[in-house]
């Protein structure tokens, strides 16, 4: 019977239809999928529209307990700016993630290779199809590289199982050189999470060198979810040493507190306030900012977004993503 | 269940035990259910696969070590382990 049931598995998964947004499964060992966005920004300093992210990614099984993604994308991929009548292309495809997974049970699962550093909720959907806002807040590329090149180990925790865990680490350099918010070779850090029904809460902190300084950082993430509400906010801190020359330590920390309301399945309602300081370099920026997502399916989303700012640099930004 | 894979099994879409699955016990409605496995896919994950009819499910639950559906009482017997019922 068990011989039977796996013999039959690939037949049943070759006859699944595709639905956009979810992939295309050719077989257990290869979905293919990807997604793209185009935006169009209008400021005081920017009036632009760009084609931002082109990505294809597949992935599968490699075994029982194995299984591997690859995602490869081409950021910018063509920018107007309507300021001075430029175009500019980059048909580049760089290697955002490449990692083989190994499962080997609920508590203990390893990731080898380039993965999203697990920090948080922002830094885990980065992409703009599933986000509620086209722009990103300062805290998801200011603090810490997003992508790290390394080992993680992550799983529940086996005497809590509302706890989740991860910890990574890295130690050579980045798979794509060039391709991550912030160059390093050694990183390493940790999170757990929380989950108390609709709320989680989860803490975070870690380690990297940049230029043979040390920086380090620690953050809090939360997230309360209902059907209707979702409110997430995430808070982190980094203490540096911008000056090679110099002991001195510097801060920056950024936060940022976003309301969502959804009103229907295809309509939704977002509010942020965002705040980024930055001692050493001068810098004390906060942001407010309303926006609308139109989902007429899930996996495409049409966004507009309207950002405050202190400096009277308003702009809008209207988007178009889809995922398949 | 420490150094065993879980194999989790759905009923195909339509099928009415899946519908009180969803709304008992993941407390999810459809809509929620396809943006949560519209992610998952961006993460490498896909969603369990599905038998046509819960005598078929009970076969590949009786056949694969690890596997957890959902079936109705009339169709338990001594060889599958119950953990919930609804």
């Amino acid at each position: 019977m068990r011989l039977y049931s796996i013999l039959l598995f690939p037949i049943i998964l070759s006859a699944n239809e595709y639905q956009l947004g979810h992939g295309l499964e050719l077989n257990p060992y290869l979905t293919m999928g990807g997604y793209f966005s185009s935006k169009y920004e209008n400021s005081k300093d920017t009036k632009e529209y760009m084609i931002d992210d082109v990505a294809i990614l597949a992935y599968g099984r490699l075994g029982e307990r194995f299984s591997y993604l690859v995602e490869i994308e081409a950021a910018e991929f063509w920018v107007h700016n309507f300021g001075n009548d430029t175009t500019q292309k980059n048909m580049t495809f760089h290697i955002e993630r490449a990692y083989v997974n190994y499962k080997y049970d609920d508590y203990f699962s390893i990731k080898v290779g380039k993965f999203i550093t697990p920090i948080g909720f922002w830094n885990l959907n980065p992409i703009t199809v599933l986000k509620d806002t086209t722009s990103n807040p300062r805290y998801a590329s200011e603090i810490y590289p997003k992508f790290t090149t390394g080992l993680m180990a992550y799983g529940y925790l086996p005497f809590d199982e509302s706890i989740e865990y991860n910890a990574f680490i890295q130690k050579n350099k980045d798979l794509d050189k060039g391709y991550n918010n912030i160059q390093t070779d050694d990183y390493y850090g940790m999170e757990l999470q929380k989950h108390w029904g609709d709320l989680t809460i989860g803490l975070n902190m870690g380690k990297y060198e940049v230029n043979e300084e040390n920086m380090k950082y620690f953050g809090a993430s939360l997230k309360y979810e209902t059907s209707h509400l979702q409110i997430l906010s995430e808070y982190a801190h980094l203490i540096y040493n911008p000056l090679s020359n110099s002991s001195d330590k510097h801060d920056k920390y950024a936060y940022y507190i976003q309301g969502r309301y959804k009103l229907n399945a295809k309509h939704y309602l977002v509010g942020r306030y965002e705040k980024f300081e930055d001692g050493f370099a001068g810098v004390d920026e906060s942001v407010k900012i309303i926006g609308y997502n139109y989902r007429p399916i899930y996996p495409i989303s049409i966004k507009s977004e309207y950002q405050l700012r202190e400096n009277d640099n308003n702009s809008l930004i209207v988007s178009f993503s889809m995922l398949f | 269940m420490a150094g065993i894979k879980i194999v989790p099994i759905n009923l195909f879409a339509q099928h009415d035990i899946r519908s009180k699955f969803e709304a008992v016990v993941l407390e999810m409605d459809r809509e929620e259910l396809n943006a949560y496995w519209i992610e998952q896919h961006y993460h490498g994950i896909r969603p369990p696969i599905t038998q046509k009819s819960s005598k078929s499910l009970k076969a590949f639950l009786d056949g694969v070590e690890g596997s957890i559906g959902y079936l109705p009482k009339a169709q338990m017997d001594g060889t599958l382990r119950v953990l919930y019922e609804f």
